[in-house]
């Protein structure tokens, strides 16, 4: 008899569902890719649906759902933070019970009202409903799935309950918790501060910041260092809360801090400046040698060999190549949500392990299936659609497929490529892509500005066939979920001329650096894709015949979205998205579509303001 | 109405506040300390909350130098 968990992360940001059946995951998909609304923090009804469907079950079939926080704790945290900061914070204050006496602080009845409305279930039928700790559903989403018998883990994000940082080791079915650093000291509210001073959203521009650091000088990092936090040997920290106003404000810094930093916090869209570059590198460097720190007194503590990581920190790919190259583990492996979507995966998987006492199976590269959690569409279900709309395409096999697509990007047009089971977690993998040849040294301007509608400072990530990696890249292993930046390979970069390094920030982005000047940003990293022939046939097939055409086995992969839209997820999303932007072609399975065949356009500009931007 | 019950409510917390600052209870005033070598605390005891209340397993690091164990008293 099959044991099914429904693991559900909701009602903060970036809801999601995962059904476990007997240990193994099954599905697993953020709710914002079926309702549009990028982290999205409702109830995740469509994503349970999925689950239940692709798991070939009904909510009757489901023996736990566990939630991926504890209420109880969080409410502990809240009332004491209001406490603390009394008589300050009277509107955040009755903002955040009105949304508790709505529902949150009996989180059981909560999910079981949402599912007797959405899913159809009398409230008797409704199966035991648990709740798991923040960091502990983070721990477990790092560990658990991870190829490692045994490992040291590091949980990193804003905050939980009362965690912000943790650590844990965990050893066949169990994970045991060393210490952790408490709210309101937190290495990703900090970070979130510097990302909304520089004029991006707080829990969605952070990645923003990190591409935007290479651009900058630290020249700040001595000020933060003195000033906002005190960093002992070992790594930990506390905040100097004087500059912050996030504990109970609606902003996340003070003008204590504004003053520190020479001003006011840049205003969202206004044009960025060489002192926002040279904050974002100073907080990306500071944030560098916390988790360096952090990461050197795990190792001497737990003497592990490995290390998992999760938390939103975890995303910071820049900070997971450098811990890799420190050498300090033998290796690591990133949860690829390592955000709190992949909270409902860690929360059923403790609940399984830890709960249940189930033994814990290892598979190798690991139990995520490559990320490919999500739905997946026949031709048949493709082709429905494309005849409701009118669209004129092609059906060719993949033998015929394949080489034509490879020729395509060959050529330096822009192909959207939409296949099998969505990817779990912030990144697209090669399932729902926009790729492009990474050799075109224009390829970078034309994807951001006309197909991605996006800032022109953001560097874009290659996928790269596992076996060719270390031809390319100061990479010696996998990183199939684009979690680790690495160097480009010094043979094929072309130095800097004096003149050109005196450009004024992203002028320099305009100036090839390598023999894949689209993929290579300019501190001359990259965001390492892998694409391996077991979990992702089809891409590596594409990448193998790119390279027998041009002899490079990297292409641009960027996530099949504009600026501020979910990743698509559906056949109509990619086709819509397809026929709003500068995208050539668009391969939908092994069905084949044109842009300049079409007749369906869209000549309404509006769309543009669908999406909030982020 | 419910604004003004969540204000009477919220002035109720603010001698309760004030005390606790008084007597150093509020850890999120206790910030900076040169003098400690860590500020690493004690992990939440780990629990699977639900309708029966489980509790599970739970590990204490003894030896921790953990600053913050003392959660606020009120």
């Amino acid at each position: 008899m099959t044991i099914n968990i429904l693991g559900i992360s909701a009602y903060y940001h970036d809801s999601a569902a995962c059904l476990i059946q007997d240990g193994t995951i099954t599905a697993a998909v953020q709710e914002e890719r079926f309702t549009r609304k990028k982290g999205d923090n409702r109830f995740p009804k469509n994503s349970v649906k999925y689950c239940l469907n692709q798991g070939q079950i009904s909510i009757n079939n489901l023996d736990h759902i566990i939630f991926y926080d504890d209420a109880d704790l969080k409410f502990d945290r809240l009332k004491n933070t209001y406490l603390a900061y009394t008589p300050n914070g009277f509107e955040s204050y009755y903002r955040s019970m009105n949304a508790w006496a709505r529902g949150k602080n009996n989180i059981t009845q909560l999910l079981q009202n949402e599912l007797i409305s959405h899913c159809n279930v009398n409230r008797e039928k409704i199966p035991q409903i648990s709740s798991v700790q923040h960091h502990l559903s983070h721990a477990a989403s790092a560990f658990f799935p991870s190829p490692y018998e045994k490992a040291a883990v590091l949980c990193l994000d804003g905050v939980g309950e009362w965690a912000t940082t943790s650590v844990w080791t965990g050893e066949k079915n169990t994970l045991y918790p060393q210490w952790q650093i408490d709210f309101p000291h937190s290495i990703g509210l900090l970070y979130s501060a510097f990302t909304q001073y520089i004029g991006f959203k707080v829990n969605s521009g952070e990645y923003k910041l990190m591409g935007l650091a290479p651009y900058g000088e630290p020249k700040y990092a001595d000020d933060i260092v003195s000033k906002l936090i005190d960093l002992k040997d070992d790594g930990t920290f506390r905040l100097n809360m004087d500059y912050f106003n996030y504990p109970v404000g609606f902003s996340m810094t003070n003008t204590k801090f504004h003053d520190l930093f020479g001003g006011s916090p840049r205003l969202p869209e206004s044009e960025l400046t060489q002192k926002d570059m040279d904050i974002a590198r100073s907080i990306q460097d500071v944030t560098e040698e916390i988790v360096f720190r952090l990461a050197r007194t795990i190792k001497k503590e737990t003497r592990q060999d490995f290390l998992c990581i999760a938390g939103g920190v975890g995303l910071n790919c820049v900070i997971n190549g450098k811990i890799l190259r420190e050498g300090i583990f033998k290796d690591i492996w990133i949860q690829p949500a390592a955000g709190d979507a992949g909270g409902s995966i860690g929360a059923a998987l403790a609940f399984w392990h830890m709960a249940l006492n189930k033994p814990r199976v290892i598979r190798k590269p690991d139990s995520m299936n490559g990320s490919f959690l999500g739905p997946a569409f026949s031709n048949q279900e493709i082709q429905t659609h494309l005849n409701t709309t009118g669209a004129k395409y092609f059906y060719f096999d993949d033998s015929d497929l394949i080489p034509k697509v490879a020729e395509l990007l060959a050529q330096g047009y822009v192909v959207g490529w939409f296949q099998g089971r969505m990817e779990f977690g912030p990144r697209a993998l090669g399932a729902r892509s926009i790729l492009g040849d990474p050799r075109n040294p224009k390829m970078q301007q034309l994807m951001n500005l006309k197909i991605k509608f996006r800032e022109s400072f953001r560097p874009f990530a290659p996928s790269v066939t596992a076996d060719s990696v270390s031809e390319y890249f100061n990479l010696d292993r996998a990183s199939p979920y684009m979690m680790l930046v690495a160097p480009v390979k010094s043979q094929l970069c072309y130095p800097m001329t004096d003149a050109q390094n005196a450009l004024f920030g992203i002028e320099k982005l305009n100036i090839p650096r390598s023999q894949i000047p689209a993929v290579t940003h300019i501190d001359y990293s990259a965001r390492i894709q892998t694409v391996h022939m077991e979990t992702n046939p089809r891409y590596y097939q594409l990448l193998s015949e790119f390279e027998r055409i041009t002899r490079c086995p990297v292409l641009i992969n960027t996530s099949f979205n504009v600026r501020g839209e979910p990743i698509v997820c559906t056949p109509e999303d990619a086709y819509r998205c397809f026929m709003r932007t500068k995208i050539d072609y668009l391969v939908l399975e092994n069905n084949f579509l044109a842009k300049k065949e079409q007749t369906i356009r869209d000549t309404d500009d509006s769309w543009k303001t669908e999406f909030e931007l982020d | 109405m419910k604004k003004i019950v969540a204000m009477i409510i919220y002035t109720c917390n603010i001698p309760v506040g004030f005390l606790s600052r008084l007597f150093r209870r509020n850890r999120f005033k206790r910030n900076i300390n040169k003098n400690v070598k860590t500020y690493r605390c004690e992990p939440d005891t780990i629990r699977f909350a639900s309708q029966d209340r489980i509790s599970v397993t739970q590990k204490y690091d003894e030896d921790a130098d953990c600053p913050d164990t003392l959660y606020p008293m009120w």
